[in-house]
């Protein structure tokens, strides 16, 4: 190994642990700001508490909530509905059109959520405040619709990749037995593809759970326990953003690193499992 | 499972397509229908004279280019510092790393990936907080800061498309090189990273329209509604993606409703450009080397 | 087949060698001469770890992870043994004088003359005109200017199988290597581009000692001054 070689293997070594530590770098910053919160009120009541900063409580329980009623039934929405498009693009649908399909779907992902949440406000609240005639028509529901949308394109990425990953050698031995396109799909590709399909519900799980700007411009932003879909909440991620204007030294403004933990620790544990689940199925290290 | 179940899956399933694509559809039909007819030089530039306010030399209050112009210097400065370092760790990633090492990092990369914007955005703010007690008190939320955090936010796109291109080329290319005597950095510079350079572009492509959509990060690391042209990288600024934002918050009149949507239609046509094009090119085999070579 | 004579110069000397691939045992305390300017050949059944033997002879082994090596080989370079699989002999030195050709032929995706031009830059020669020189000499030395003098610039990737081979040649041979390696270098060709490449061959002993595997075994008979014989981790000599 030569000097050349050193040097250039030590410069990318360095790079990659600057990116692995900004990994770190960021559950350390939000830590070190939480604790005077964590210190001075307690854990418990922080996590399981009400949010009523005039009464001194700082709790974000029900932004926690909000945040798990949205990302379920948005996930919920868009699970079937994902299934339903990877099994039209792989096996269903005339090869040509499948292929325009994908392409259309992969174009998809490139919409921002900015503008998702912008049409949301002008043709989807106005729509919901009618039907519905309860509140401003900014809640859970117009929320959850709109949100469901935007992830669903990702979703389907990640099955189709799934469903085309599973050995051919299935499929033929499938053909062989008699099963039609069909059958061979739901009890065999769909099956083979599980991990696949599990690990693609958790990313898209965590892409929903992290969503901000969805949930800010539509979901209402009320900070109380969510009773039902037509009523506004407050999910973690509008918590964020809502409260940074705040004072800094107040309590108020601390809650909000408490926030980024919250979602910190679930989006991180939801990408080990995925990756765990992907590191299976590819057969031990890559 | 009956026929009739069978044929009600079927069924199912091609009713999704069609509810995602006229779901879609209508989104961006919305968009287009209600932002088209506010696209013209006014849009941009409201009332100021077009060639002396490209010129920064007269201020626009009712007009996009101080949004748009500070979005592209945001994105500028984000890429410029994010690709560079990604592309350093992706090399690394596919060439240099293998075992637990390899695994472990690919973890790390796999959480960064999966953390929303806002904690990033967070991440930006509290170091602007730590710049602004320990370093300067006129440090504080500004462009660069806001870079910096989408710098972290595209980081993984960037390492993973520089190292799945490099990953995804044939053995007998690696072999070919080396077996005449080059060492590994001669390898790479001559033989591997010219050969995966549409992999890599696509990924920069992707990862600029990522910093050209993003709300969240610069919502909390700097955005305002009105700071005219960006002058330094230490002041705030004004960025295309949180003019939509405000505007959908409040708007002043039908005016300022109409410039939202066409910012809209701007910030839709930029990205959906954008990442078409990074398909494109992901997709483009070598063929370019046919003739000149 | 030639008799090679006990006055020969041996070329390379291969002693005690074991390859470890993970667990497997593949080579097992193997020992081998190779005289100078000569040509011999390797053969036995397949997957018997002729391919590995030879990359011990260039140290390609160590770009596959999980491989391991062991033993001495000595290859006579300007005059002098040289203990080439010792870890502090320059690999990228040695592969410049030990060169090899794969069974499937792999031109670098550029033009032909980039091609021969590539191991030149490597040690830094970059002149166009002794580029040039240097490129034309080695493709007529590997049977293939005549076809290719006109479209020197055109993607190597679009000649023929044969050709692309003896390119592959040619591009071994442009910094004059002592020692010739090829892996069945005529399995994917057809009968007539084998014969050309069974001619040149027997052109270049007088230039470089050649070690081939083959399992073809009239074309061993054709070629071969020496022949070894691979099978169950062990080289005999035939």
């Amino acid at each position: 190994m030569n000097v050349r070689e050193r040097f250039t293997r030590g410069l990318l070594r360095a790079a990659t642990l600057i990116c692995a530590s900004a990994t770190a770098g960021i559950l350390l910053f939000m830590l070190v700001l939480a604790v005077p919160l964590i210190a001075s009120t307690g854990f418990r009541q922080l996590l399981f508490g009400n949010w009523a900063p005039l009464a001194g409580h700082y709790g974000i329980l029900p932004m926690i909530a909000a945040s798990a009623l949205l990302t379920a039934t948005a996930w919920g929405l868009s699970f079937p509905i994902s299934l339903g498009c990877a099994a039209l693009i792989c096996e269903l649908a005339p090869r040509r059109s499948a292929i325009w399909l994908h392409r259309m779907i992969q174009m998809m992902t490139g919409i921002p959520t900015v503008v998702y949440g912008f049409v949301g406000v002008f043709l989807l609240v106005p729509v919901i405040r009618e039907t519905f005639a309860a509140g401003s028509g900014r809640c859970l529901l117009t929320a959850t619709l709109v949100l469901a949308l935007m992830i669903t394109p990702t979703m389907v990425l990640f099955f189709v990749d799934a469903l085309e990953a599973v050995p051919t050698g299935y499929r033929l031995a499938a053909a062989a037995a008699g099963a039609d396109p069909i059958e061979r799909l739901l009890w065999v590709i769909i099956p083979g593809a599980r991990s696949g399909i599990v690990a693609g519900s958790l990313l898209a799980f965590g892409r929903a759970l992290g969503d901000t700007l969805i949930a800010l411009m539509l979901a209402g932003n009320a900070a109380q326990w969510p009773e039902g879909l037509l009523q506004s909440a407050r999910t973690l991620t509008a918590h964020i953003a809502l409260v940074i204007a705040a004072d800094f030294e107040s309590p108020e403004f601390r809650s909000i690193f408490l926030c980024g933990i919250v979602l910190y620790a679930i989006t991180s544990a939801t990408a080990m499992v995925a990756w765990r689940l992907r590191q299976r199925s590819s057969g031990g290290p890559r | 499972m009956n026929r009739f179940g069978i044929r009600s899956l079927v069924l199912w399933s091609w009713l999704s397509g069609l509810i995602l694509v006229a779901g879609v559809g209508w989104v961006i039909g919305f968009v287009v229908l209600h932002g088209f007819p506010a696209i013209d030089l006014r849009l941009l530039f409201g009332s100021a004279p077009p060639w002396r306010a490209l010129l920064g030399k007269v201020p626009v209050f009712n007009g996009l280019y101080p949004a748009v112009l500070g979005t592209v210097v945001l994105v500028v400065v984000a890429v410029g510092l994010a690709a560079p370092i990604g592309m350093a760790a992706g090399i690394y990633l596919a060439e240099f790393s293998r075992g637990r090492t390899k695994q472990a990092l690919s973890l790390f990369f796999d959480v960064l990936a999966g953390i929303p914007s806002i904690v990033i955005g967070l991440f930006g703010f509290s170091l602007s907080i730590f710049l602004h007690r320990n370093v300067s008190p006129r440090l504080g939320p500004c462009l660069l800061i806001s870079a910096l955090a989408l710098a972290i936010l595209v980081l993984p796109y960037l390492i993973r498309a520089t190292q799945t291109a490099l990953e995804a080329l044939p053995a007998e290319m690696r072999l070919a090189a080396v077996s005449l005597g080059a060492d590994r950095i001669q390898n790479l510079w001559w033989v591997l990273l010219p050969n995966s350079l549409n992999g890599i572009v696509s990924g920069v492509i992707l990862a600029i329209g990522r910093c050209a959509e993003d709300t969240a990060v610069i919502l909390l690391t700097g955005v305002v509604a009105t700071a005219g042209i960006p002058r330094s990288l230490f002041d705030s600024y004004e960025a295309l993606p949180f003019y939509i934002y405000y505007v959908s918050t409040q708007y002043a009149d039908a005016a300022e409703l109409e410039r939202g949507f066409g910012a809209a239609l701007i910030l839709l046509g930029v990205c959906l450009v954008l990442f078409a094009g990074a398909l494109l090119i992901r997709h483009l085999v070598g063929d370019r080397a046919l003739i000149h070579g | 087949m030639a008799e090679t004579t006990m006055a020969a110069v041996i070329k390379i000397r291969v002693e005690h060698l074991s390859f470890h691939y993970g667990a497997h045992r593949i080579l097992d305390e193997v020992s081998a001469l190779f005289p100078e300017g000569l040509l011999s050949a390797i053969t036995g059944p397949s997957g018997q770890g002729k391919s590995t033997f030879l990359t011990c002879l260039n140290r390609l082994w160590e770009e596959f992870p999980d491989a391991r090596a062991q033993g001495d080989i000595w290859v006579r370079l300007d005059g002098r043994d040289r203990l080439v699989s010792a870890p502090d002999f320059a690999v990228t030195e040695l592969r410049r004088r030990v060169a090899m050709v794969f069974q499937t032929p792999n031109p670098l995706p550029m033009s032909i003359l980039k091609n021969l031009a590539f191991p030149l830059r490597l040690v830094g020669i970059n002149k166009r005109e002794m580029v040039r020189e240097t490129a034309q000499r080695a493709l007529i030395d590997a049977f293939l200017w005549d076809e290719v003098k006109d479209r020197l610039h055109h993607d190597a990737r679009t000649l023929s199988g044969g050709q692309q081979q003896r390119l592959c040649i040619a591009r071994a041979l442009t910094l004059r290597p002592d020692v010739l390696l090829l892996d069945e270098p005529t399995s994917s060709l057809d009968q007539a581009a084998r014969r050309v490449i069974e001619a040149l061959l027997m052109r270049l002993k007088d230039r470089c000692t050649i070690v081939v595997v083959s399992h073809y075994l009239d074309q061993i008979q054709r070629l071969a001054d020496t022949v070894y014989e691979l099978s169950s981790g062990k080289l005999l000599r035939r």
